[in-house]
């Protein structure tokens, strides 16, 4: 995991010394990643924004003890993709209908605002086919790929082998290049 | 499909509401660090320094010689008094100001003026003091007595009074009138110091606020929790607010907006007498202050909350009826002065000791010079009492 950058840690020691504008500017530079990463793993926007928020409300209550020679990324990355499948899993077991709609109306719905009407259709098949996925899966392919750790960083921030982590990673790509095979015959 | 290209696609998926789920979880994630105890962080100088300081003060003397008084200036020098936090420290020592002009500070030993070049003059023994509207005279005042001086020559006074005991004196824009609380009363006088009077026989304890109009409007809290505004020189009444909890700082923006920080809220009210704004602060805040930023419809406030024993200080931007939290910390942040140019508010944070030049723009830095109050209280032992900004001159003062 790289280690933060020289503005990265003056916002974080700023931050802790209670300047709001250095937290601020944390909170802006990870918000993005943040976000979607948990979007894509519960494919639910409002879950995915509690995840996030409930992320960066832990890095309030905890700033005072963090340690700022390390990087901010991978912390918050932790909370919000374990978090995220916590969240998919009690989704699943509540059966509170079909995970994916809110995913899949965003990407293929013509009523959608955002975007949707423009999305790469490689873009669409790729959610589509993530959507499709165990929250596992999901979370090391969105850690792979989005937030691009290494599968020993993955294997770290999700407390797993990394055998697992390499196997997860290879059923989801193959799961993935066939929905994209598909899509495009 | 290649790493890069599921990467691509990955960023390619248009996440929903990103941009408002953004804002919603910023308004909630920065209350919450305006709410979270905040330690003043402990300088930390670097252990070579102190080794060479150790060094310096065994052979030299530092503490008695001419020669160690030197080692010492270049220690600090080195060690630096003004500590930036955020952005590596860029000037040593006795603080210059970061913006134009010429600061007024109250500290134990009375009343100094603080040039930009970081040079000081003490103009005197007093309570406290405020600028006429461009600098030309300072008027300070200690107990029963107010008067109007040179600020380049303090030890000439230009005229005096001695009334009850004076309090929040305030130079209109014009320069022709001062308007000074004395005892229960707020009274007026000429700013060459003649017709003296009284305005109104009994006003809260709230420093009252000139309109920046050529006009001498003044506005003034009375006993019953309104806030009146009034024509000095007609004497008529202009208008007047609904009995407010507790106002406890008034500020007129650019445009005539009155602004009325109290217990709990911050009321706007519009040129037309209208109340345009409400900014609820939460309960239990309140007991601040306001200052209104120099050429723009921007205020800044702070408040402190007793049972965290935290303070805040915010931006609202009137116009859009939006606050924005700008710094947080333990304790207190009472003085808040905004530079001529708008650009930097100084901020007074007594529980770390420190002054802190706040950059108004969003995700501006944060700049704080330490051990403000060694600096104002000369042959004080021990712990000086923390210094009080009366101003920072000298904004244009009207329309």
């Amino acid at each position: 995991m790289a280690s933060p950058g020289r503005d990265e840690r003056a916002w974080i020691e700023g931050a802790q010394a209670g300047v709001v504008s250095d937290f601020e500017a944390l909170f802006r530079l990870h918000w993005p990643r943040a976000y979607r990463a948990a979007y894509l793993v519960v494919h639910d926007h409002a879950g995915a924004e509690d995840i996030a928020q409930e992320a960066f409300l832990r890095a309030v209550r905890s700033l005072d003890r963090f340690d700022r020679s390390r990087p901010f990324g991978p912390w918050l990355h932790r909370i919000v993709v374990n978090r995220a499948i916590d969240w998919s899993r009690a989704r699943e077991s509540r059966r509170e209908g079909s995970g994916t709609a809110d995913l899949e109306s965003t990407i293929a719905g013509p009523a959608v605002p955002v975007g949707g009407p423009h999305t790469d259709p490689d873009a669409r098949a790729l959610a589509a086919g993530l959507a499709t996925l165990p929250p596992e899966q999901r979370a090391v392919i969105v850690l792979r790929y989005l937030l691009e750790y290494t599968p020993g960083e993955i294997a770290d921030l999700l407390e797993l082998p990394r055998g697992t982590v390499n196997s997860r990673l290879r059923r989801g790509l193959d799961e993935l290049r066939g929905r994209l095979g598909a899509e495009a015959s | 499909m290649k790493d890069k290209d599921v990467r691509r696609l990955l960023l390619s998926v248009p996440a929903p509401d990103e941009q408002r789920a953004e804002e919603r979880t910023w308004e909630t994630v920065s209350r919450a660090f305006a709410e979270r105890e905040v330690v003043p962080v402990a300088r930390r100088v670097p252990w070579k320094l102190i080794a060479v300081a150790a060094a310096a003060a065994a052979v030299i003397g530092i503490a008695v010689s001419p020669v160690g008084s030197q080692v010492g200036g270049w220690i600090r020098d080195k060690v630096g008094r003004e500590h930036v936090v955020g952005v590596a420290p860029s000037k040593p020592a006795l603080v210059g100001l970061p913006g134009p002009g010429r600061l007024l500070v109250t500290g134990p030993s009375g009343v100094w003026i603080v040039h930009r070049d970081g040079s000081r003059r003490r103009v005197g023994a007093y309570d406290a003091a405020t600028w006429s509207p461009n600098g030309l005279f300072v008027a300070a005042w200690k107990g029963r007595n107010l008067v109007a001086l040179d600020p380049e020559r303090t030890d000439e006074v230009h005229w005096s009074l001695t009334r009850q005991r004076i309090a929040d004196t305030r130079w209109s824009p014009s320069g022709f009138r001062v308007a000074y609380r004395s005892g229960k009363s707020l009274r007026l006088v000429v700013g060459n110091g003649t017709d003296d009077r009284q305005l109104v026989e009994r006003v809260a304890a709230v420093a009252p606020a000139w309109k920046l109009v050529r006009e001498h409007v003044l506005a003034y809290a009375a006993m019953d929790g309104r806030v009146i505004v009034e024509d000095t020189d007609s004497r008529t009444r202009l208008w007047r607010t609904r009995r407010l909890p507790d106002p406890v700082s008034l500020a007129w923006t650019e445009t005539g907006r009155l602004a009325v920080l109290s217990a709990g809220e911050l009321r706007v009210f519009g040129p037309d007498s209208r109340l345009t704004r409400i900014q609820r602060l939460g309960a239990g805040l309140g007991d601040g202050i306001l200052a209104a930023r120099p050429g723009s419809e921007t205020l800044a406030y702070s408040v402190f909350s007793k049972a965290s024993g935290n303070g805040a200080v915010w931006l609202y931007d009137v116009e859009a009826g939006r606050a924005t939290l700008l710094f947080s910390g333990a304790g207190r942040l009472d003085d808040l002065a905004w530079s001529p140019d708008g650009r930097l508010l100084l901020v007074g944070w007594a529980a770390a000791d420190q002054w802190l030049y706040v950059a108004s723009r969003p995700g501006g830095r944060v700049a704080a010079v330490s051990s403000v109050s060694a600096g104002f209280a000369p042959g004080v032992a021990g712990e000086a009492a923390f210094p009080r900004v009366d101003g920072w001159c000298c904004p244009r003062s009207f329309r």
